[in-house]
């Protein structure tokens, strides 16, 4: 029975994250405190998953069966649901989970972030941007889908503003601010001609429809001009190529904590939306698609390396080495474009959250060190303050070495079965040829990736000999709280423990990527007539 | 006129209006107008979308207009507030004076280069005696209106 009841119980987790925040910035305008918000916060982060968890999710495959997953809560196994515009199929709710947890690491790192009469500012917006994602990653329209990205952009715009009172601070929120809308107005502007062509703002039509053009004007020309601006603005959120120019100096103006929340948030929504506009529905294989995000690929993974490899700032360093990490993921989003509707397509497209989920763990974890190790006055910036960690505090130093040889790819750890898993696709790829295409170029792109692997193994490994082999010369005081410490090495735990034991998340990722691979007509409502006036709809599919 | 013909005209003005914010936001220094670009590219999406709408017979598109110009007003409201902050801090509403964090071995971006004083030529003022009114040239006093 379709009532507007059972959507707004759909959208339960975000409601609560949303109502929650408000609360917490409104309230600590009255109340400046700490600790009470800062409760506050985990509990509103803990009722979202409690309501989250009330609609099912196969969160934890069963160790018995091996593929098969066990689901919390009542709902059926492989019911899709479609409330309004949004869709929750396995990958919204395995995004929406994700996003859960990086809201909790994320509450319990800023824990001693910003002055006290901010804090609730700050953790309200940190509220917001986790529900934008859940948004984001369940919208099955473009309206919806902009309103997500935006409800991640725009409190990260305040987040940057509450960092440290200096000039730095501010300039970098003003790069990332005029930059960010410029790249939004860039994919509004796409938005409009893949609309134009399509004649739907669905996003199941929008791919169905390609093939029947519904304007005079060359169709499939509007088509790809859209998809390559909306592209463009996405790639300022993933922080790849074209839009890459910003992320050093932003990370390196702003805290630990806001740059830990840059390197993640806008990454995980830029990476949903890709998956959503590009993969999900489509219907035949767009040889100009996978070649450009191939290309995209192989540039994002070479610039970000190759300048990191110079950086003596560990920020700028870290930025650049998020950019790399983007053109990693494009690389499995380049195989499953180009191998679509097989099961090597299928395997990029897990293979790149994966990749996402392992890479955002770490990189939440490294800044979370860095924001444990700074003084209350000033972030650490040059790798050498590293120095002599390892001997002064061996635990968090110990947790920021295993998380680098993670981001490095070394065997036992996570970040290597996300590499294995992104060019072994790609290895694949390169040796089928799928809907008749041959494509050698998926093993230029597996030698770049390999090659940038091993560039990218000097720079994580002189920060590891910084801070185990190197006397310190300086003396720092951590001042950053046991919350930041206790997520690094909670994340390096993690890290390890995916790595010895990678089967779950293996298995989390293909299933939620296998509703991708669905067949699925063009839903529901958009061929309603208008005058029916509001109409929700929840359609299950078997 | 046919459908499509006004359609074409609609499409025209909208990716002029794009192009001009676009061409405003990278030439423009000034960060009031910089922002006040990206809002003129939104304008062009805005009616792009509204003609794509009246073309298709869809609400689709004005719905997203209408998001879109809330959103541009959080962003305003949002972007005033930074645009204050940086004239308070740095006295002028230039962007170019934000260039702090760069590349380490990146020279700074200096747009008027001040020409290097001759330092031959020593020109040292010369202090009249204490106490003895300076002469003041004529001209002065004839231009000078009031003080």
């Amino acid at each position: 029975m379709p009532t507007s009841l059972d959507m707004l119980f759909r959208m339960t987790p975000e409601i609560l994250l949303i109502v929650g925040a408000v609360w917490i910035i409104v309230g600590n305008a009255f109340a400046p405190q700490r600790a009470g918000w800062w409760v506050m916060a985990l509990a509103t982060v803990a009722m979202a998953g409690w309501a989250l968890a009330q609609q099912g999710m196969p969160v934890v495959p069963a160790p018995s069966t091996g593929g098969e997953s066990v689901h919390v809560g009542s709902a059926d196994a492989d019911s899709v649901v479609v409330a309004g515009l949004a869709i929750h199929d396995e990958l919204a709710q395995a995004i929406r989970w994700f996003a859960i947890v990086l809201a909790f690491l994320l509450v319990v790192m800023a824990s001693r972030a910003g002055a006290e009469s901010l804090f609730g500012e700050q953790l309200g917006s940190i509220l917001l941007i986790l529900a934008g994602i859940m948004i984001a990653a369940s919208a099955t329209n473009l309206v919806l889908l902009f309103l997500g990205l935006e409800l991640v952009s725009i409190p990260t715009y305040i987040l940057l503003f509450l960092g440290r009172a200096n000039r730095q601070s501010l300039e970098a929120t003003a790069k990332y601010f005029l930059l960010s809308i410029l790249a939004s107005a860039v994919m509004l502007y796409g938005f409009s001609f893949l609309y134009g062509s399509t004649g739907s703002m669905d996003l199941s039509r929008i791919s169905a429809n390609v093939r029947e053009p519904a304007s005079p004007l060359g169709a499939g020309g509007i088509w790809t001009m859209g998809m390559v601006l909306v592209l463009l603005g996405l790639s300022f959120k993933l922080g790849s190529f074209p839009a890459h120019f910003y992320a050093p100096d932003v990370y390196e103006g702003t805290t630990s904590v806001n740059a830990a929340l840059l390197a993640v948030a806008p990454k995980v929504a830029g990476i949903v939306a890709l998956v959503r506009l590009f993969l999900m529905n489509s219907m035949e294989v767009h040889p100009f698609l996978w070649h450009m995000f191939l290309l995209l690929a192989l540039a994002t993974m070479t610039i970000g390396n190759v300048c990191a490899l110079w950086q003596n700032n560990i920020r700028r360093l870290l930025a650049y080495s998020s950019i790399a990490h983007a053109g990693y993921m494009l690389i499995g989003l380049a195989v499953a474009l180009a191998m679509w509707k097989t099961s090597t397509g299928l395997q990029g497209a897990s293979a790149t959250l994966f990749y996402l989920v392992v890479y955002a763990i770490a990189v939440l974890g490294t800044f979370a060190g860095l924001a444990y190790l700074a003084s209350a006055r000033d972030e650490i910036q040059d790798v050498e303050q590293l120095a002599g960690m390892g001997r002064s505090y061996p635990v968090v130093a110990g947790a920021l070495g295993l998380l680098m040889f993670s981001l490095s790819g070394i065997p036992p750890l996570a970040g290597f079965w996300g590499k294995l898993g992104l060019f072994a696709s790609a290895v694949e790829a390169a040796g089928v040829s799928a809907a008749g295409v041959r494509s050698p170029w998926f093993l230029v792109l597996v030698v770049g990736g390999a090659l940038n692997a091993a560039i990218a193994a000097a720079y994580y490994l002189r920060i590891v000999r910084t801070l185990f082999f190197r006397s310190g010369t300086q003396q720092l005081a951590p001042e950053g709280g046991s919350g930041a410490r206790n997520v690094a090495v909670f994340a390096a735990l993690l890290t390890l423990a995916v790595g010895i034991l990678p089967g779950p998340l293996l298995v989390a990722t293909r299933n939620a990527t296998c509703g991708l691979n669905r067949d699925r007509a063009p839903l529901m409502v958009t061929a309603a007539p208008v005058s029916s006036g509001h109409q929700d709809s929840i359609v299950t599919r078997p | 006129m046919s459908d499509t013909a006004i359609l074409q005209n609609h499409l025209f003005v909208g990716a002029v209006l794009f192009a001009l914010g676009l061409i405003g936001f990278l030439v423009r220094r000034n960060v009031i107008v910089m922002f006040l670009c990206v809002e003129l590219m939104l304008q062009g999406v805005a009616l792009s979308l509204v003609s794509w709408s009246r073309y298709h017979g869809d609400w689709g598109g004005q719905m997203l207009v209408i998001f879109i110009i809330t959103v541009a007003a959080c962003e305003a409201a949002l972007g005033l507030a930074l645009v204050w902050i940086m004239a308070q801090r740095g006295g002028s509403l230039d962007i170019a004076i934000w260039q702090t964090l760069r590349e380490r071995d990146q020279a700074p971006y200096t747009d008027r280069e001040v020409p290097e004083e001759d330092r031959s030529v020593e020109d040292w003022p010369q202090l009249t005696p204490a106490g003895v009114e300076p002469v003041h040239p004529r001209e002065e006093d004839m231009y000078r209106s009031h003080v």
